[in-house]
Order: structure tokens, then sequence, then C-alpha cells
């Protein structure tokens, strides 16, 4: 799995960091009716956005 | 990484008043089984029952509401007797790496006037000490419930896992195990994510015309791409269900392509059947000849005398049948042959003695007719006799053949039975349409990707062109970067989820091989496991075929041994291995499966535990596991009743 994420980041030109990050959240959450992580991940978004300009 | 019970604690718990059982983890890795023995009835399902009330409520146990009631009588009877308002409790703890966590659920027997109630009281998670919130989300998150049989089962529960469909939850049950859901979950929310920042971008380029233009096309452009993404996908799934098909027919072609060989083969058979037949009539009719006219050869001495007989006395009859011809000549010519003439009284003497021969004349006849006889019996002597011998050896020979023949057609008539000219043109016709159906699924996934590819290049223009017009405007250019990243993020993501699928069926296919080539009793005739799409399971058979357990009619013994191949194997391949806790396992089943299943338990990655009866686990299972056993509990009675029993290290 973390082989295939390093992958799919390179090959979609995003960080793998991001990728393993989101996957992460919505583990933590995966349990929950409602989730709620747009706004999360949103920021997430925002912060790598800042980031590599 | 390993989830393991540490302890179980019960209090007022149906047999069990006040209960601690613990399993000790300090042991060496090679030891993975823990069994608690316990005679029928001396609380074994009772246990099981508690660790599922405490994880999942009532419900995991009632899972009809209307039978909740019932959950009243849990409470321990001894107890309720002091105290009928009493508290039932079970605390379990669980060990993951160096967390521990213990659930604990208690609940308050309730009596108004004659009702009898209960209410839960405490239902709560403890972390490493640490009391936390979401307690169900947490057990969720430990075991899921909807994976509960995968975890804790008897073994007749887990032969639904080799049926020919699963259900929605079992399929749901299964990918959690996976951890396939949270990246489903992911591709929606970056979805969601990406609508936001686009009407984000629509409200702040209003005012800009080009800038606007442009994002309206790459919405238009991203919309088209999803729509036909998600034609596609709908697309390829069609195409799996109509390969499923094609290869159904296609089996059943081959199948009837046999039958065609040999219903050929039936057709030349009959013709020789028949054939066989009539000579088979033609040398019976000899043999009943010859037996008719057996008499013949055997008189065929007797027959001979007689014929000489009469040829001795036609001789006689034509001799004086001569003589009285040459008497008449010499009565006409008046002189005898040496010339002398002929007397008065020589002429008297003649005529009388012909006249003795005229009245012989019925001689003549005499004479023709033994003539007649004599030539019918002479023939009748000539005739071969017949080697009987030989022809009832020709007869018998033909008789096996004819016998031979019938069974080759019978055997081959079994072999066809279900199929008839027509119905295998049918298949045939199915078959080619089925192909003509695939081509054209091919086709439109091969037209749809072409599109997505042309969709994609566009879209690729058209960020770049909206990348440059954004730069113009600082929020803009942000809102930009953040579609960017969005749309990375849900191809990532949505790449990630297809790989996740395949690879765990693959790795799941491999280890439920593994272990189905172990267990099975028939490891001569298997291959492997199948994982299908929808995770139900198909038998690699030797011949390279792969069929249905249904199909080739799987013993309840069979699908049990196979279903548990595949829990065990999707516990392994999840990673998670949770504990796997049988009840009287596998008992039912014969005795090559039971050992074959009990003895692979040692190789499996997961804490076992065993609660069986002496009969479960026979004296040479348990030699065979002995190495592998961490503790041995027993279950046993203080006295007579039934309401006290105790758990104790053997």
């Amino acid at each position: 799995m973390e082989e295939k994420i390093k992958e799919l980041a390179k090959k979609h030109n995003i960080p793998a960091s991001l990728l393993k990050k989101v996957i992460q959240m919505e583990k933590e959450r995966v349990i929950l009716q409602q989730r709620r992580l747009v706004p999360e991940i949103r920021k997430v978004i925002q912060q790598y956005a800042a980031l590599y300009k | 990484m390993q989830i393991k019970l540490k302890s179980i604690h019960f209090q007022n718990w149906k047999c069990f008043q006040d209960q601690v059982i613990n399993f000790n983890l300090d042991t060496v890795v090679t030891k993975n089984i823990w069994v608690v023995f316990g005679d029928n009835g001396y609380g074994k399902t009772s246990l099981l029952q508690g660790i599922l009330w405490c994880l999942y409520g009532v419900k995991a146990i009632f899972p009809d509401t209307r039978q909740q009631p019932k959950f009243v009588t849990f409470f321990n009877s001894i107890a309720v007797k002091e105290n009928p308002s009493l508290e039932m409790s079970v605390i379990l703890t669980f060990k993951q790496g160096e967390e521990l966590y213990r659930i604990t659920r208690v609940v308050k027997r309730l009596v108004r006037g004659n009702n009898v109630n209960f209410k839960q009281t405490t239902f709560s998670f403890n972390k490493s000490g640490k009391e936390k919130p979401d307690t169900k989300e947490n057990i969720e998150s430990l075991l899921p419930e909807s994976c509960k049989e995968l975890f804790f089962f008897d073994g007749k529960k887990i032969e639904e896992y080799a049926k020919l469909t699963h259900s929605k939850e079992t399929r749901n049950a299964i990918e959690q195990v996976l951890g396939i859901p949270e990246i489903r979950n992911l591709i929606d929310d970056t979805k969601k994510v990406r609508k936001e920042i686009e009407q984000e971008f629509d409200n702040i380029s209003s005012t800009k015309n080009e800038l606007k233009k442009v994002s309206q096309e790459l919405n238009e452009i991203k919309d088209n791409i999803s729509i036909k993404e998600a034609t596609k996908n709908q697309t390829l799934q069609d195409l799996q269900q109509e390969r499923i098909i094609l290869n159904a027919l296609d089996k059943e072609a081959r199948q009837s392509d046999e039958a065609q060989s040999k219903f050929d083969e039936i057709n030349k058979l009959e013709k020789t059947e028949s054939i066989v037949i009539k000579d088979l009539e033609q040398i019976s009719e000899k043999i009943k000849t010859s037996f008719r006219k057996a008499p013949i050869y055997l008189l065929s001495g007797l027959v001979r005398e007689i014929a000489d007989e009469i040829h001795t006395k036609t001789l006689i009859n034509n001799k004086q049948l001569a003589d009285t011809s040459l008497l008449e000549k010499l009565i006409i010519n008046d002189e005898c042959v040496c010339g002398r003439c002929i007397d008065t009284e020589v002429r008297q003497y003649l005529e009388e003695q012909l006249e003795k021969a005229k009245n012989s004349r019925h001689l003549y006849k005499q004479a023709v007719d033994n003539q007649k006889l004599h030539t019918e019996l002479s023939m009748l002597c000539r005739t071969p006799s017949p080697d009987l011998e030989l022809l009832l050896l020709r007869r018998d020979r033909l008789e096996e053949d004819l016998t031979e023949t019938e069974q080759a057609i019978k055997k081959l008539k079994q072999d066809t039975d279900g199929f008839d000219r027509d119905s295998i043109k049918k298949i045939w016709q199915k078959l080619y349409q089925q192909e003509n159906a695939l081509k054209q699924k091919q086709d439109q996934i091969d037209r749809l990707e072409r599109d997505i590819e042309e969709l994609e290049e566009e879209q690729s223009k058209l960020q770049k062109q909206r990348k440059k017009l954004a730069s113009q405007n600082k929020e803009a250019a942000n809102l930009s970067r953040q579609s960017d990243i969005a749309d990375r993020l849900y191809q990532a993501a949505d790449e990630l989820v297809r790989w996740q699928i395949d690879n765990s069926r693959e790795i799941i296919e491999q280890y439920t091989s593994e272990i189905h080539q172990k267990i099975t009793n028939k490891p001569e005739e298997y291959k492997g496991v199948r994982i299908n799409q929808d995770y139900t399971l198909g038998i690699k058979q030797k011949s390279g075929d792969i069929v249905n357990p249904e199909e080739i009619n799987f013993s309840p013994g069979e699908k049990e041994t196979l279903a548990f191949a595949f829990i065990a194997g999707l516990n392994q391949a999840s990673g998670k291995a949770a504990p796997l806790v049988m009840d009287t396992p596998f008992g039912h089943l014969d005795p090559i499966h039971k050992k074959n299943i009990i003895n692979s338990l040692p190789e499996l990655p997961s804490q076992v535990i065993l609660l069986a009866t002496g009969e479960d686990l026979p004296q040479n299972i348990l030699d065979d596991l002995a190495p592998y056993i961490v503790q041995t509990h027993v279950i046993s009675r203080k006295g007579d009743n039934r309401f006290s029993s105790v758990i104790k290290i053997e």
C-alpha cells in the first residue's frame, strides 16, 4: 500500500504525504455516519496549495 | 497488527456469577491457541454471547427486536433471587501492540410489579487507561460489527461464505476488513471538495468574462469526464458480467460439442447394433433349422440302408417289367429269338406267363415310387451335417457384441442427458450472440476511453489557460492551484481504490488457496480458490476449469472448509488479524475435514480461542495441537446448579 501510494503520488504529481494524510483522516472517520471531512480535506488542500506555489 | 483478547470479566452473566478469564498473552509467538473445554450446557455459548453482547449489544444476540425482551433471562438466576434489581456486566480487554482496550457494558435489572425489564447503565471504551468518547465508533474501528461473523462464529454460520451470491452486507463486511471503504469515502469527499472549489471560482470569476468562460468550459468538460468515467465503470462491470456469462456459455458449448460427437458415436453404434441384431437373427434361424434337421443326421445310417433296400427292390421290379415286355414281343413275332417256331404248347405257356406279368403291372408304379423315394433318401444322406458347435459359438459372440454395444449406447445417452440437437444449436447461437455482446461492450469501453483521453487533453489545455488567467488575481490563482491539487488527488484516489480491490483479491486468493489446499480432503482434484469480483468463491480444478461450489455439488463439509479457508485468508490478507473465537468448532464435520481444519489453526496469524467439548477435540487431535496451545481452561459446575458455572485453568 505504502509503495502504491508513492507510485500514484508521483504519477499524478501530488505529494505522497498529502495522499497519506487524507487516507489516514478517512481511516479515522470511516466508522462515523457523519464524517464531515470535506472541510478538513479542503483545509489540507489549501495548505498544500500554499506550499507548492 | 494482531488484536488479542486479554481477559473477560462476567458478572451475573447467565451461568457465570463472578468470573474472570485471563488469556495469558506472554507467550512464545509459535503458540496461538487457547482452549476452553466445557460439556454441553456448561456455558461455552454463554461465553461467546457475552463477548458479542459487550461489543455490539442485545441485537447481536437477538437480531429480531421482538425477541429482545427475552434478554432479561440472561441475568444470573441465583443472584437475582438475592437481589432482583442487580446489575449484570461483561468487561472485555483487548491488546493490540502496546495498547490496551477495555470495553465495559453494564445493564441493570428493573422490576416494576410483575414486569421485569433492563436498562443499560454503562457502555464505555477505555484506551490504555483513558476513557474515550464515542464508544460505539471506537469498537467499530477495532472490530467492526458487520464483520463479527468473520471473528466470532460457530462452524455452521461460516458456510454462508461459500454461497453463490453474497448480500450487500457481506460484501461490505469483507471490504471493511480490507480497508476499502475509507478510500471510497476519500473519492466522494474529494469530489465534493472539487465542487466546492469550482463554486468559489465561479463566484470570483463572474466579473472577469474570459476567466468565467474558461472556467465554465472547464467545468463542463469535468462533468463530461465524470459522466463518461461513470459510464465506463458501469460498462466495465457489465463487461465482467458478460464475461462470466460467456465463460459459462463457452463451457456449455464445449460440453455440447462433446455431446455432439457422442451423438455421432451413438448413431454409429446404433447402426452396428442393427447389423448385429440381423446377424443374430440369421444365426438363430440357422441353429433352429439345424435342430429341426437333427433327427435326419441321427438316422442317416438307417436311411442309407432303407435307400439301398429300396434300390434293390427297384432293380427287381425293373427286371420283372423287362421280362413282360420280352414275352409280349415273343408272342407277337411267333418265332423265338433262337429262330425256332413257337408251338401252341409254348404259346399257351407264354400267354399264361404274360397274363401273370400283366397282372403284376402295379409293380411298375411301385418301381417309379421306389425310385423317387430312393432319390430323395439318397439326397438326404448326401446333405452335409451342420457344424452346430461353430454356430452356437458365433451366436454367443454376437450376443456379447450386442450387449457391449447396448451398454456403450446407454452410457453415451446418459452422458448426453439434457442435450438434444436443437439445444446444442441454441447454445452455439447464444454463444455467438454473447461474443457479439461482449465485443460491443469492449468497443463501447474503447470509445469511452478515447473520448476521456481527448477530454482530458482539452481539460489540461483549459487548466493551463485558466491558470494563466487566474495568475492575474491572487485569490483566483490560489483557487486554481487548489482545484488542480483536488483533481489530481481525486484521480489518485480513484486509481488507488481499484488497485486496492484487485490487489486485495489477489492476496486473499493466494492465502485462501494455500489454506484450502491444506484442509480439503481432495487436494489432488483442486488447484486453488478463485475470489470473484463480488467476493463469491470459485474452485480452481486441476483441469484448469473454475467451477462454482454449487455446480459440483459440494458437500456441506466441503463448503464449510472452503468458507473457513476464505475467512482465514481474509484475516491474513487484512493485516488486522482479529481474534478468532470458535464455538464447538466443526463438531458436525467429517473426521478428515475436521482434523485438517484444526491442524491448520496453528498457522493462522490470529489468536484462536476454541470453545469445545471433549468430543470436538478428541485426544488424537489435542496431541497434534499440544505444541501450539497456550492455555486450557475448563468450565465446571458448582454442584448440580446450571446457573453456577466456573472456569479454571487446567
